[in-house]
């Protein structure tokens, strides 16, 4: 093989200048609290969890499990990070690398937290957390926006903070602003952006109050309605995208993210709405007009989209009062835009339970957690900026982000589920939690910090035990879809993962480069990528003792294109054959290749008695490919 | 089959999701020692091949016939013929005395005797998506929870547990607007299997390529698993078990050779034809040998009726797809003596305006729609409310939507106040509210 130390050597190099940020340069501060400013060292507070882990499981009388090998850690740490296998240039140069166990990890961790493959791969888990829980299923077209969107702000760096922030306050085209991305999910209602934003980035699940009083949490009612008061202009409007058709002539369709402030609700539309009640009753007139009498009565606007208003729009249309529109008044209509529109648009008004007939009580800007208000009738931009600034300043919002990623990384969260924490809720090892999520803030609430810390601590490096005590080991964790389509990738390139890529991609015959959806952002995934989404996605909010794979799964596994090319002798194991004329080499490559890893002696034993008794050598190294990328470790985080 | 109570608790249900896990497998079936490729020597299926009968004896079934877009009352089986709402369509006697159907509705005009018509059906929701949901789900969609398909609730009361088809599976596209139904927070355990063709296999369940070689397929599985058990012993246990688990339920499914049940070969040429030449048509033929089979929860669903234009040609074109299967189903079932135990729901997410509009369509009209129950128990040959003469109101018997699924809960003997624990802890009947139409059933 070859050597590889130059260029991971030219890798480092290239990567030191951008490490030399707040979280691994500078001095580590002192101690930490909510609202201290200055960076506090990634080492500094992985070592503090260490020591709260510790003093857990000296309590419980438990011990720690072993550290994990360097097969097991390489390949979590590059899944984790990077979203991807680590290549055999990478599996070369971690074995070589000097220095401390620890001083390796980090070294390992700063080189992939700079690969592209750091914001791909969290940018693809932060679109599931969003999207697999859209109630507008027409989003579903434009999650490959956001996810473009996302990667560049995860790429560049972006603050948690700010990336909320643009989330909560996006404005214009669904097609071309990612960050429209969770208002679109939730069709604009203002309720549910409220939910799912504090449900997202504070970990509260306060919609569970929308209709009672909480059962099992202080927040009553008017907690989470005035929440959704910060929401209530949003709307999503209907535009024609310029310049394009569809196969029928028709201009393509697309929608926006609008603010509706004017008074009464949204002037623009409301004008459309006049203009059309206009042409629909010009058109319709004889067929309106039911007693054939040449005028449109109260009465018989009650059949038309005038019936909320027809008193008033027959006050300013019926030039001659005769309590009739004719067809030339008709033609001459023209009344005040806010007629037409729900005066009340533009306040959240809470249901009243008893008649839901009703429109319900207006309820103005409130903040569940700090109980600050905002008065009544401002405009959407301040409500929102009002919202996002409230949301990520509270200290729920530090905690929901760690809570998450330490869940991702380790299989073991502070609370479980993972977005259902809050004050009400027990907590486990809440030094830990407070520790990172104040290294976190400080860190300017940079994801890159966090993982970082995170993955230093001994938890993260340990080996993985599915039964163990809670903090005794590392948990597998099932790969999400991402992952899997770039473990698939790694073996089709025969370890080389952009070989791979480009291989399943069909050297970029098969990537739809023209714009899907709802506007001009190309969609560059390959389908066989997105056919592996919609098979094995799963929402990341769910809890990891529930993601167990499923039928549909196993077969694809079993009987899917994707495993017949890479498992049939002419493929990847065509060159593993080639250069490992020996049985016991062969199933040695093989294993490197699929799981990353040396075979087990009782492992390598049973793979070469299999080929043995095979009818012939590629039909038994055949079979091996396929049990490999089947079982179960090739889709586990181990 | 199991304890129904047992994960309820919230301060105790991280140490039930596994528990929970295992016993909902028993919807699949576990297939007990007959293991694939775990040492096992039955044959696949054969046992259960032979018993698929006596335990259809055994359980209910139900078989929805979903009308993707919402079909108009008006030309289906509330006719208004003496106002102008009633756009011209014609009327045909049924064999109900003094009920009539759309013209174009001849054969289950014939079948009104099997019928009970629900012309009362009304509701809030004129959003297909969200109608579609509240009519699987029994609750308007929300991002912070995905409620589990009243079918998911269904079949894990009444699936029978030793049984290697699935439980639940769905026949046809009825487009992005149920993409979201299925087992919700039970797990994808639930989600049905999906048919998108009726008359060919399932994805995936025979080799991409080459011939599906069963003792290959055993031997490779076999060998998975001894390396996989390896694995087990470095800290995979969980993982390792759960996966046998799926492997040997999908092993099961790929083998069994009541397989042959998703293709239509074996069905006489006439019989084909009285289900009509549709998609619809073999969807409703499939929904009939998978019931027969012992499948618990069929949907067959079939778009275009989003008649927001030329409404009268396009419901005429559906009904001559309808008419045909709808009926035949009914009386193929009755005749195989499956249609006590066979609930068949026709429904759309809402109905449409009275209004003819300009384009010569109806829109979205959830205040007054539609619902046809036959089978399961349910009393044929009955109409249950009416509407205003314009068809704008419902002036007797409002049915709501919880009201119609209560009532099918009821008819398969399934528990509709079963609650099931959210990961939130919140517990959410299988149907929240509602009151079953005792109508339907005296």
């Amino acid at each position: 093989m070859r050597p590889s130390l130059i260029p991971l050597g030219l890798l480092l190099t290239l990567a030191t200048p951008v490490l030399t940020g707040p979280a691994s340069a500078a001095e580590p501060s002192e101690a930490g609290r909510f609202g201290v400013e200055g960076a506090i060292s990634a080492e500094r507070s992985a070592a503090a969890v260490d020591k709260a882990v510790e003093a857990y499981l000296s309590d419980e009388a438990l011990s720690p499990a072993p550290a994990a090998n360097d097969d097991d850690l390489l390949r979590r740490l590059t899944l984790d990070v990077a979203g991807r296998l680590p290549t055999v240039e990478e599996q070369i140069a971690f074995a070589k690398q000097g220095g401390s166990d620890l001083d390796r990890r980090a070294a390992a961790l700063d080189r992939l937290l700079q690969d592209p493959g750091y914001a791909a791969n969290w940018s693809a888990y932060w679109r599931d957390v969003i999207f697999k829980r859209a109630t507008d299923q027409r989003a579903a077209r434009t999650d490959h926006v956001f996810e473009t969107w996302m990667t560049e702000q995860l790429a560049s760096g972006a603050g948690w903070d700010d990336i909320a922030s643009d989330l909560m306050t996006a404005t214009g085209p669904v097609g071309e602003n990612g960050a429209t991305g969770l208002i679109f999910a939730q069709a604009a209602s203002g309720g549910e952006v409220a939910a799912e934003s504090s449900r997202i980035f504070l970990g509260i699940q306060i919609q569970c109050a929308e209709c009672h009083d909480h059962p099992y949490d202080r927040w009553q009612r008017e907690d989470f309605h005035a929440l959704a008061a910060y929401f209530p202009r949003i709307r999503l409007r209907r535009f024609d995208i310029p310049n394009t058709k569809t196969p029928n002539g028709q201009p393509r369709r697309s929608f926006e993210v609008v603010a509706v402030d004017a008074p009464g609700g949204d002037r623009e539309q409301a004008e459309k709405a006049v203009k059309r009640l206009r042409d629909s009753l010009m058109r319709r007139f004889k067929f309106v007009d039911a007693n054939k009498d040449g005028g449109l009565s109260v009465e018989e606007l009650q059949n038309t989209p005038a019936k909320r208003r027809a008193d008033r729009i027959l006050q300013f249309a019926d030039a001659d009062g005769d309590k009739k529109l004719s067809l030339t008044e008709v033609r001459k209509l023209d009344v005040p835009p806010g007629l037409l529109t729900n005066s009340r648009a533009g306040e959240h008004l809470m249901p009243d339970l008893e008649n839901p007939e009703e429109p319900g009580t207006l309820i103005d800007p409130r903040f569940f957690l700090t109980d600050q208000e905002l008065k009544g009738g401002l405009p959407d931009d301040r409500r929102r900026q009002a919202a996002a600034s409230l949301i990520t300043h509270n200290e729920w919002f530090a905690k929901a982000a760690v809570n998450r990623v330490f869940t991702q990384l380790t299989g073991e969260g502070f609370y479980t589920p993972v977005d259902d924490i809050g004050p009400d809720r027990s907590v486990r090892l809440e030094k830990a939690l407070i520790v990172l999520s104040e290294g976190f803030e400080a860190n300017d609430y940079d994801l890159r910090w966090l993982i970082r810390a995170i993955a230093l601590t001994d938890l993260y490096g340990r080996t993985i035990d599915s039964a163990a005590p809670e903090f005794v080991s590392a948990r597998p964790i099932r790969l999400r879809a991402y992952q899997i389509f770039n473990s698939v990738a790694h073996v089709a390139g025969g370890g080389d993962y952009d070989r791979g890529l480009e291989l399943m991609s069909g050297n970029g015959r098969n990537v739809r480069r023209r714009p899907t959806g709802y506007g001009t952002t190309p969609d560059n995934r390959p389908p066989a990528s997105r056919l592996l989404e919609a098979t094995f996605g799963y929402d990341p909010s769910t809890d990891r003792e529930d993601l167990n794979g499923d039928i549909p799964q196993a077969l694809a596994l079993m009987n899917g294109q994707l495993t017949a090319r890479l498992a049939a002798a002419n493929g990847p194991l065509a060159k593993v054959l080639y250069e490992n004329p020996s049985d016991v080499h062969a199933v040695r490559a093989l294993y490197r290749l699929i799981l990353v890893r040396e075979p087990t002696d009782a492992e390598r034993e049973v793979a070469v008695e299999h080929v043995g008794n095979a009818s012939d050598r590629a039909t038994g190294f055949e079979d091996l490919t396929w049990a490999l990328l089947n079982g179960a470790e090739f889709l586990t985080r181990r | 089959m199991f304890a129904p109570h047992a994960h309820l608790s919230p301060a105790s249900r991280s140490h039930f999701t596994r528990r929970r896990f295992l016993r909902d497998l028993s919807m699949y079936s576990a297939a007990g020692a007959a293991g694939l490729g775990l040492g096992g020597s039955l044959p696949f299926g054969a046992a259960l091949a032979a018993d698929a009968q006596g335990m259809r004896k055994r359980g209910k079934a139900m078989i929805v016939l979903w009308m993707a877009g919402a079909p108009s009352q008006m030309e289906t089986f509330s006719p208004k013929p003496d106002h102008t709402n009633g756009g011209g369509t014609e009327t045909i006697q049924t064999a109900i005395p003094g009920v009539e159907f759309a013209a174009g509705w001849e054969k289950m005009a014939a079948a009104a005797g099997d019928l009970a018509v629900i012309r009362s059906m009304t509701n809030n929701e004129g959003n297909h998506q969200r109608a579609s949901y509240q009519l699987h789900t029994g609750y308007s969609p929300t991002g912070s929870v995905r409620h589990p398909s009243v079918a998911s609730g269904i079949v894990q009361q009444i699936a029978p547990e030793e049984f290697n088809l699935p439980a639940s599976v769905t026949i046809g596209n009825g487009g992005n607007n149920l993409a979201n139904i299925g087992g919700g927070f039970l797990g994808v355990q639930y989600d049905p299997l999906t048919v998108p063709r009726a008359g060919q296999l399932p994805s995936d369940v025979r080799p991409a390529q080459g011939e599906l070689n069963e003792r290959r397929v055993r031997s490779r599985l076999s060998l998975m698993n001894k390396l996989d058990s390896s694995f087990a012993a470095r800290g995979g246990g969980r993982v390792v078990e759960n996966h046998r688990e799926i492997y040997q339920q999908a092993g099961n499914l790929m083998l069994d050779p009541n397989l042959d049940v998703f293709t239509l070969d074996d069905e006489p040429q006439e019989v084909k034809d009285s289900y009509g030449d549709s998609e619809f048509g073999r969807g409703c033929l499939l929904a009939r040998r998978l019931v027969e089979s012992g499948v618990t929860y069929v949907e067959v669903r079939m778009g275009g009726w989003d008649t927001h234009d030329d409404n009268f040609e396009r419901v005429k074109n559906n009904a001559s797809q309808v008419d045909p299967a709808f009926s035949t189903l009914i009386a193929d079932l009755k005749s195989r003596g499956l249609l006590d135990d066979t609930l068949v729901l026709w429904t759309g997410e809402f109905g449409r305006t009275p209004k003819v509009n300009a384009r010569g369509g109806r829109d979205h009209f959830p205040k007054a729609f539609n619902s046809v129950l036959a089978g399961g128990g349910v009393r044929g040959g009955q109409v249950i409310g009416s509407t205003t003469a314009d068809g704008m109101a419902v002036e007797d018997r409002p049915v709501k939507v919880d009201d119609l699924l209560r009532s099918c809960c009821h008819a398969l003997g399934v528990d509709a106040d079963h609650e099931h624990m959210s990961p939130l802890g919140r517990p959410l009947r299988v149907v929240d509210k509602g009151e079953v139409v005792q109508e339907l059933f005296s």
